[in-house]
């Protein structure tokens, strides 16, 4: 089996191929059992320096990484810029050549400008993880999502996904839709007409504003969270009327006549976006999703980085 | 290319083409003293700096509108000096210079200053007045005292003016000058902090989107407010289908409109933002493929009346920043007519119509006086080769700055000399 990505750098899922997407679905699912065992630390990457750039706040994403990292014996640098130095807009090649004299062997960047992780390849040697870059795309939370779902049903194609929400400011969303696609799963897109961007259809996706039609038609909704800071202000006109639009709430769920999966990717607005009762019941994977966001993070890591040995 | 001066300049077996009285005709040019003293045949002399002109054109040199020198400022990004040198490099010997928020050019005493400061430079300074105090957009700048001190515009630079009353002001107000109001033509909020063209590119690059209504919803207001006052309106930087059909529409009921296109515009879509180079950034962005075919469509069938470099320099530090952050803009006066002959003459638009949207119609646009091509007249000259292929490489560079999409571009037609009276840059 190979056990490499065909691409040096993982940036986003856009321009990935499906057998590389494939191959972290499967690495990640064999790291998976890994931490299910007593001891959850492989030798990998041992000897392997690895920087955590944060530019952005981030709790999840950032705690993922690093137990990934931990779990693959990888040496853990962690740093965070403040937010203020950011907005004064430092070069980049001035963030790199603090990198540079790192001597670090891979560096997984958190920035809040879209392409930034891009423009850093152009200028670091060692290989780049995206970890979120602003409204452009945030692949592995795409490849956690993903191999969440493969888990669930033991394939991709042909199945029908929804994701609904804040489309328009949403990385997440874009990275699931380039990775679902490659892998044959049909999506639709629902929110607020002006949170879904004009050209958004040009990707292969249907579009509507009605929750409970979208219900209906998915195998699995993917709640994404109100992010009210990336907003302007009056984008949502009030949380009750945002729920009664497009909630994921207890009855929508208790009328259908099946169990849809229930997928988010935290922070959860408990009464929002989603029910606690829905949240939390058998339906849901939300919690798988974290544990499979430490092994795909596994995966990618040691797929860009690791051995020509298996795991 | 260097700048040197000579007593005696002899442009040897070139084709003239008198842009001012469409003439054309195969002389050689004799310039002695910064004047033309002999046109015909020429008998060589030792005394001359002759230069061979065998399948080149030899025209009035060009006039850009909106070039922004960044002065006066603190200097870092360009200065007088080195935009001359790129003035020159390109073919304009009269640049007609704007000003933006932060090298403020509104006041005559700032005019005053520019006219002294300008005065030992090889090439021409036509100031552009803000219509605004510190371009904030609400009150009007002493026009009339910064007219008579050589201001030929009246132009906000990249802030557009969003309060319709104050438009009409300035356009009822300059009425007094016969100058053109200019007015960068994007409603600002419409704009959505946009850096790239609203598509699914900017979906996919998770960039905000700049949509293209935001510009022709603005043109569309100008036009309308111009028409209203019967006030004399330049609409820069043009750059989408939809706008050229609002200018078409006001074009035919109104002889006070005119407009300009980048050279940079007719030759990139926004395609070339896909890696997320910042040297691409620019405002308006790029837009469409078909947005691009529009612009050279319109500039064929006469609807565009001129070409404006749109020079905008920018320190490097300054454009390597995160996409977001990076500066908009590009320098553009040493690639503009190769650049624009590149695309045009590919479209079969002869040399002639490209010249003169390069001198002719920028200098009607802002009122400036081209000389004729003829003994004792003043020789502003700029020596053409249309058919040169070349690549613009760093060295072709004279700007202080090098923020430039063009590096390595395979271009077609080359300015090969500038000739301002005694002056010769080549």
């Amino acid at each position: 089996m190979m056990n490499k990505l065909s691409t040096k750098h993982f940036i986003g899922l856009e321009n990935a191929t499906k057998n590389d997407i494939n191959l972290i679905i499967k690495t990640a699912l064999t790291f998976r059992e890994i931490l299910d065992r007593p001891i959850k630390k492989v030798p990998s990457l041992k000897g392997i320096n690895i920087v955590n750039l944060f530019f952005e706040n981030s709790t999840r994403t950032k705690l993922s990484f690093e137990l990934a990292e931990k779990r693959l014996s990888a040496d853990v640098l962690n740093f965070s810029a403040s937010s203020s130095s950011l907005n004064k807009g430092e070069s980049l090649r001035d963030t790199v050549q603090n990198i540079q004299a790192m001597k670090i062997d891979c560096a997984v960047m958190r920035h809040p400008v879209p392409g930034s992780c891009k423009q850093l390849t152009e200028y670091l040697d060692c290989p780049i993880v995206n970890a979120g870059d602003g409204t452009h795309e945030h692949p592995t939370q795409a490849m956690l999502d993903i191999t969440s779902i493969y888990e669930q049903f033991g394939k991709i194609k042909g199945l029908k996904i929804v994701i609904v929400g804040d489309i328009l400011h949403s990385r997440v969303a874009m990275s699931n839709i380039f990775g679902l696609k490659k892998l044959g799963a049909e999506v639709m897109l629902c929110g607020p007409p002006h949170l879904i961007p004009k050209y958004i259809k040009d990707f292969g996706v249907s579009v509507t504003s009605d929750i409970n039609k979208a219900l209906l038609w998915g195998d699995v909704i993917n709640i994404l969270r109100i992010q009210r800071e990336r907003m302007g202000i009056g984008l949502v006109p009030s949380i009750r009327e945002y729920r009664d639009l497009f909630g994921v709430t207890k009855e929508r769920v208790k009328n259908l006549n099946k169990k849809i999966v229930i997928m988010h990717p935290g922070p959860i607005n408990r009464g929002v976006e989603v029910d606690s009762y829905v949240a939390d019941s058998d339906q849901s994977i939300i919690l798988n999703q974290v544990l499979n966001g430490v092994a795909v993070r596994m995966s990618i890591l040691y797929l860009l980085l690791g051995s020509k040995e298996e795991v | 290319m260097v700048l040197t001066k000579h007593k005696n300049i002899l442009l040897k077996n070139g084709t003239i083409i008198d842009i001012v009285n469409g003439k054309s005709f195969k002389k050689d040019l004799l310039i002695k003293d910064g004047k033309i003293v002999e046109l015909g045949k020429v008998n060589l002399k030792k005394e001359y700096h002759i230069i061979d002109c065998t399948n080149k054109i030899i025209s009035q040199s060009f006039v850009d509108i909106g070039t922004n020198f960044k002065f006066p400022g603190v200097g870092d990004q360009e200065s007088l000096e080195t935009g001359s040198l790129a003035a020159l490099s390109g073919g304009y010997t009269k640049i007609c210079m704007s000003s933006n928020s932060d090298n403020l050019i509104d006041n005559p005493e700032i005019l005053q200053f520019i006219k002294e400061q300008s005065s030992m430079i090889p090439i021409n300074i036509y100031p552009i007045g803000t219509i605004t105090k510190n371009c904030d957009g609400l009150e009007l700048t002493e026009m009339g005292l910064m007219y008579k001190n050589g201001a030929v515009a009246f132009y906000d630079g990249f802030k557009s003016i969003m309060n319709s009353q104050v438009l009409r002001y300035g356009l009822e107000y300059s009425k007094m000058f016969n100058t053109p109001i200019m007015n960068h033509p994007e409603d600002c909020n419409f704009v959505n902090n946009g850096v790239i063209n609203e598509s699914s590119l900017s979906n996919s690059l998770g960039l905000n989107g700049n949509p293209t209504i935001a510009e022709s919803i603005m043109i569309d207001r100008d036009l309308k407010i111009s028409n209203y006052v019967n006030g004399k309106i330049h609409i820069p930087n043009v750059t989408c289908s939809d706008s050229l059909k609002i200018i078409e529409n006001y074009k035919k009921k109104n002889k006070l409109i005119s407009c300009q296109v980048s050279p940079h515009h007719l030759y990139f879509n926004d395609s070339y933002l896909s890696d997320f180079n910042t040297n691409f950034k620019v405002t308006p962005p790029f837009r469409s493929e078909k947005d691009r075919l529009s612009l050279v469509k319109a500039v064929k069938k006469g609807l565009i009346d001129c070409i404006a470099s749109n020079h905008d320099p920018h320190r490097i530090d300054d454009k390597e920043k995160d996409f977001n952050h990076a500066e908009f803009g590009i320098i553009g006066l040493e690639t503009a007519f190769a650049v624009t002959n590149t695309v045009l003459s590919k479209e079969n638009i002869s040399i002639v119509k490209i010249l003169e949207l390069f001198s002719k119609n920028p200098s009607n646009i802002m009122n400036i006086k081209l000389n004729e091509i003829s003994v004792n007249s003043k020789p502003e000259l700029v020596v053409v080769d249309p058919n040169q292929k070349w690549k613009f490489s760093i060295d072709d560079i004279h700007s202080k700055s090098s923020n430039t999409p063009f590096l390595k571009k395979s271009l077609i037609g080359k300015v090969n000399y500038t000739i301002n009276e005694n002056i010769l840059f080549g």
